[in-house]
């Protein structure tokens, strides 16, 4: 269990953060600073893969017949996870958006 | 006593490392209240905050987040330190935050 809870939050922090970089690229892309995004896209990109690769993890040990203790937080972790892929789709497109709409 | 909010999401990792914090208190004989919110109802909150921790998930809305608690001491929760759920490296932070 306390395995579980730890690689939940390995994922939760890493996605949180890959998340969080996202949002200040369209804070940035709002105040029209073009500055560093492919920078910044690219250290949330990282955190990002880190969680994938945790995630995966879980996945493939599931696989193997390692059964999993499924927890409402690791589902957490998941919905985190998801929620990070959507505001990273959402970031390119607002930079894109605000780069040609000036 | 020292009143340590913690803010993230929706409250709810966080408050795993809210129970973490809470031990480690204890074993110290500190005497502390701590408590996770969401952002939305830490922003309304009429307790008493005495530090501010933010989840690193949200990093981006901590000017936001310092606006409702004007002059009070408020940090990022370093992410190894919310990725491994060190409640005494939390609770450090905290403590160093209000000296």
């Amino acid at each position: 269990m306390e395995n579980n809870e730890l690689s939940a939050f390995e994922i939760i922090s890493n996605v949180g953060a890959a998340k969080s970089q996202y949002m200040e690229i369209i804070n940035k892309c709002e105040n029209k600073d073009f500055d560093l995004l492919e920078e910044m896209f690219e250290e949330a990109d990282n955190y990002l893969v880190q969680g994938h690769k945790k995630h995966m993890e879980l996945v493939q040990m599931e696989a193997s017949g390692d059964p999993l203790n499924i927890s409402l937080l690791l589902i957490h972790a998941e919905d985190q996870l998801m929620n990070a892929e959507l505001v990273k789709i959402l970031a390119q497109k607002f930079m894109h958006l605000y780069k040609e709409a000036l | 006593m020292m009143n340590i909010l913690l803010v993230c999401n929706a409250g709810m990792s966080t408050s795993i490392l809210v129970e973490k914090m809470k031990k480690v208190a204890l074993e110290r004989n500190m005497e502390a209240r701590i408590w996770a919110l969401s952002s939305t109802e830490a922003k309304n909150t009429k307790e008493d905050v005495d530090v501010v921790l933010v989840a690193p998930q949200l990093k981006f809305a901590v000017k936001d987040i310092q606006n409702s608690f004007d002059g009070k001491p408020l940090g990022v929760i370093d992410m190894r330190i919310y990725g491994t759920i060190d409640g005494a490296k939390a609770l450090d932070q905290a403590i160093n935050l209000i000296k």
